[in-house]
């Protein structure tokens, strides 16, 4: 196997380029129906009932973007082609940049709402406890890889890791906090957005949202992608050509041989 | 002559004994900057009815005016997005050209 297989990408070609377009058009329409849409006036809510639209989406591409980068850590750890490696420290990234996004929107939604004239920011809603503790889990995966010294070693750790960090996810974010008195719905048991937690009028802008936001976090991980794999690329040719330019920090770790 | 020099002929406008010209009683009239700065003068502009782009813009507690701002911030976000694509696709074909 050449170095240039093990890092082969799929064409980013015309119909890439039209469904990101697409992709654009879709979240620019969640964000007008979002904001201008009818929602279900609550007391304590208010218009931050909106925000519906735009906090629980980051959850969902934070559980579905460890997802993907256990699929391609697995599949790392079966084939050692490098480009899953790759796929999955993107899929991380990005997925744990929209769980911090998630919870900070979190902390300043309910400091206005719920916990308005207590000054209080930071509450001990199980949910948020919780989830602070799988990004902390998330986080790690980070912090060890950049403590790994070799690609290899580095690539089989984290993927053994990300296998653990996604295997909590379910129960930290979704089981435990269930189980538990919550200001978020699907509290003690009963379903999350059932008819009683969302009005009929929010729920198509609701889904709608998601989608959209989720789409986002693939294309924002394509490109990360990609740039990765290109700069592994530059590296690979570099040292064929047997030149000693400047790597960069894509390069690997170790150098070939004395 | 006064006439023949109009700056001098705004000077003694200003100084004319009908005092400053932001005391004129109707709002439209009155210099915008200052006008936004006194809150009276704010009032009386508030208290006609909007129009235009106005109309569109202040109804729903002023909602339209967070649609606008969310929109120009997803715009610039868009427009990075795109042009990092762009570039990145430059790339990949100039690592596709054998070397």
């Amino acid at each position: 196997m050449t170095p240039d297989d093990s890092l082969r990408l799929p064409r980013y070609g015309a119909l890439y380029r039209a469904g990101v377009a697409a992709i654009a058009l879709w979240v620019t329409a969640a964000l007008v129906l979002g904001i201008l849409g009818d929602i279900s006036s609550l007391p304590i809510l208010e218009h931050t009932a909106r925000n519906l639209y735009f906090h629980v989406p980051m959850w969902f591409v934070l559980m579905l973007g460890w997802f993907v980068a256990a699929w391609h850590s697995a599949r790392y750890l079966a084939t050692g082609r490098r480009v899953h490696d790759v796929r999955a420290e993107q899929a991380a990234l990005v997925a744990t940049v929209f769980g911090v996004v998630g919870i900070t929107t979190g902390v300043v939604w309910a400091r206005f709402t719920w916990y308005v004239g207590t000054n209080i920011w930071w509450n001990s809603d199980p949910r948020q406890v919780m989830v602070a503790i799988q990004l902390l889990i998330c986080g790690a995966y980070f912090v060890l890889r950049g403590a790994a010294e070799g690609d290899r070693l580095r690539a089989r750790l984290a993927a053994a890791y990300a296998l653990f960090a996604t295997a909590t996810m379910p129960f930290l974010t979704y089981v435990l906090p269930r189980r538990m008195a919550s200001l978020h719905p699907g509290a003690e048991g009963n379903p999350a957005f059932a008819e009683m937690d969302i009005a009929p009028e929010m729920r198509w802008v609701f889904y709608a949202s998601a989608v959209g936001f989720l789409l986002l976090a693939w294309w924002i991980y394509t490109i990360r992608v990609r740039t990765v794999v290109a700069g592994l690329r530059a590296a690979d040719r570099a040292d064929e050509g047997g030149e000693a330019g400047p790597r960069g920090h894509f390069a690997p770790a170790v150098a070939a041989g004395p | 002559m006064r006439a023949a020099r109009p700056d001098l002929a705004v000077i003694s406008r200003r100084r004319s004994p009908q005092g400053p010209s932001f005391a004129v009683a109707n709002p439209m009239q009155t210099d915008t900057t200052i006008a936004l700065l006194d809150t009276a003068a704010a009032g009386a502009f508030a208290e006609q009815q909007p129009r235009g782009i106005e109309r569109m813009m202040l109804a729903e507690d002023k909602l339209p005016v967070v649609l606008a701002v969310v929109l120009i911030v997803w715009v610039g976000v868009l427009l990075l997005l795109f042009r990092t694509e762009r570039r990145l696709a430059r790339i990949e074909r100039a690592l596709d050209r054998p070397s």
